[in-house]
């Protein structure tokens, strides 16, 4: 970090921003801070893992003599003391540190459920605990001020979905084995439609960071199934010949299409109706997406089985690469640059995959080996150098009022 | 208001789980103590983790097994020093119950929760062994509603804490 610092420095030092004084004392003043405070932390960060350890194990060693009461006490006295910290960060205006000890005491409380569970000899399903968990942390993620909590909540809510529509697998008495598989693989393809959903009801409750990492997880696992679904239908597999109920699922009115369906709808439904119902750009495109999103499960029974291979070879690639431009739109507008870059490279690569496909044997030869390498640097060459305007071009259009 | 706002938020999952606990020991110290015979449910998987896993011998031919997931009642009844039970799947069949426990026929077996004992892993092989040789007991806390909850096991008729000292 210091050497960046000084770098930086010396490039600034050129342009006559600092002088050479500034910096010595720049340079001098972050040095003794550093390695205060790394010294420090590092004997506390010892201290502190020492001492855990040894309570660990003093705890872990005796633990069947100590009496059940003592436990539950001692669990509950340190959920208490843990609150009573987060009250004060929230007074002080620590916000880092409250989010901090939330989070603690959150996974201290799969430990408390785990200790009643022992005492009582109770067990229950995992996907359970976490309906528990994320009903009586609720609360507590809409008081959190910072993005680390609502990060946590949303990814074990995220992770209860599966966990609970697996477990009607087990509901025999409810359904039938094949209506769970139909359930399952309906909310598996309508993952990030439900995401998406959950996102923009975070929003209508003005809940930002929820908002934000349900998006996140919505667009990355919506980018994860179209590249999937080009995959599947690129390596000529059809879906009826993996699915083992082909008939009853591959069907515009089978319950797994009518999971996708209220999913979909449901979720142009919030989008439409949130309060501040301006049709902005960025709204026209998010409903593009997931409209784009939508009919993709649909393809395979659009199209007959004589068309398919000409869907496989043409309509597909394009329905990919026109899916991942309008989600790396989506993403440039809002900040996620990162994740951005991902999808223009997954872009990049379904382009060059047809543009392989398209020429053929000749990639094989010399020739063609010369073309396609020259393809590729022109292609990175271009967008290096003209890959600020053309984002800043593409910002400007979508938030132009 | 915003400072009880955030208390309210900091007391709900205490005070959530604090009620659960609660709601437990309830049934634990209120309901009607059975001691029931168990025996392995499988042989070679006895234990899962720190669980003592087990079938309780209720002494009857089990569920209908073409019940693949429904509600059904152990109907407890005292006959001298044993109990007589049966499988029953309607609540206006308990009236001549002693007691009855809550539960599901999964595939011919009835399962009410309780099929499971906490031990600690440095005991669990030899718990696990005398267990096998059908010298398990289950004390149950059934309330009459039908809830039941482990209380203890016993080894020899003896508390398994007590057994393990004296072997």
């Amino acid at each position: 970090m210091v050497r960046k610092l000084k770098k930086s420095l010396s490039e600034w030092q050129g342009q006559g921003f600092v002088t050479h004084e500034q910096i010595t004392n720049i340079i001098e003043y972050e040095d003794s801070k550093k390695k205060n405070s790394l010294i420090l932390m590092g004997f506390l960060s010892l201290g502190v893992i020492v001492l855990a350890i040894g309570v660990i194990s003093l705890v872990a060693s005796n633990w069947s003599s100590i009496p059940d009461g003592i436990k539950i006490t001692c669990d509950f006295l340190v959920l208490a003391t843990l609150g009573i910290y987060i009250y004060r960060s929230n007074l002080k205006g620590n916000h880092i540190t409250s989010d901090i000890l939330i989070t603690l005491m959150s996974f201290l409380y799969f430990a408390s459920i785990g200790l009643i569970s022992q005492i009582y000899h109770t067990g229950g399903a995992f996907y359970q605990a976490m309906l528990l968990w994320l009903i009586a942390f609720f609360p507590l993620l809409l008081i959190s001020k910072k993005q680390i909590f609502a990060n946590l909540w949303a990814l074990f809510s995220i992770i209860t979905i599966p966990l609970a529509t697996f477990s009607l697998l087990d509901h025999r008495t409810i359904m039938t084995k094949e209506t769970a598989i139909m359930i399952n693989i309906g909310i598996a393809i309508a993952f990030p439609l439900i995401l998406a959903l959950l996102a923009s009801i975070s929003k209508i409750f003005e809940s930002d960071r929820l908002h934000r990492s349900y998006t996140f997880w919505a667009m990355t696992s919506g980018v994860i199934f179209v590249i999937f679904h080009d995959a599947i239908g690129s390596a000529k597999i059809k879906y009826r010949h993996v699915l083992d109920y082909q008939d009853s699922v591959l069907s515009l009115t089978s319950l797994t299409f009518i999971i996708i369906h209220i999913a979909f709808f449901l979720y142009l439904a919030t989008v439409v109706l949130k309060r501040k119902s301006s049709f902005s750009r960025e709204k026209i495109l998010l409903i593009i997406l997931t409209t784009l999103f939508y009919l993709m499960p649909m393809s395979d029974l659009l199209f007959s089985e004589s068309y398919r291979s000409i869907y496989r070879i043409f309509l597909a690639p394009v329905n990919t690469i026109i899916m991942l431009t309008t989600a790396g739109i989506y993403l440039l507008c809002l900040d996620h640059q990162k994740m951005f870059n991902w999808v223009l490279a997954f872009i990049g690569i379904r382009f060059l995959i047809v543009y392989f496909q398209a020429i053929g044997s000749l990639a094989y030869t010399g020739f063609g080996l010369i073309i396609s390498g020259g393809v590729i640097l022109g292609s990175v060459w271009i967008w290096h150098k003209y890959h600020s305007n053309i984002t800043g071009k593409i910002r400007g259009m979508i938030h132009e009022k | 208001m915003k400072n009880k706002k955030l208390i309210i938020a900091i007391l709900f999952p205490i005070i959530l789980l604090g009620l659960i606990t609660m709601s437990k020991h309830i049934k634990y110290i209120s309901g009607e103590e059975f001691i029931i015979p168990i025996r392995g449910f499988d042989p070679r998987d006895l234990l899962s983790g720190h669980y003592l896993i087990y079938q309780i011998d209720y002494g009857n031919d089990g569920c209908n097994s073409s019940k693949k997931n429904d509600v059904a009642y152990m109907c407890l009844q005292k006959d001298k020093d044993k109990y007589d039970s049966e499988v029953v799947y309607g609540r206006w069949e308990l009236h001549d119950c002693l007691a009855y426990i809550a539960g599901r026929c999964k595939y011919g077996q009835f399962k009410a929760g309780i099929e499971r004992f906490y031990i600690p892993q440095e005991h669990a092989y030899k718990l696990d062994r005398v267990v096998r040789k059908k010298k398990g007991k289950i004390v149950l806390s059934i309330t009459k509603s039908g809830k039941a909850v482990v209380k203890d096991l016993l080894i020899d008729d003896l508390p398994w804490r007590e057994y393990l000292e004296n072997n």
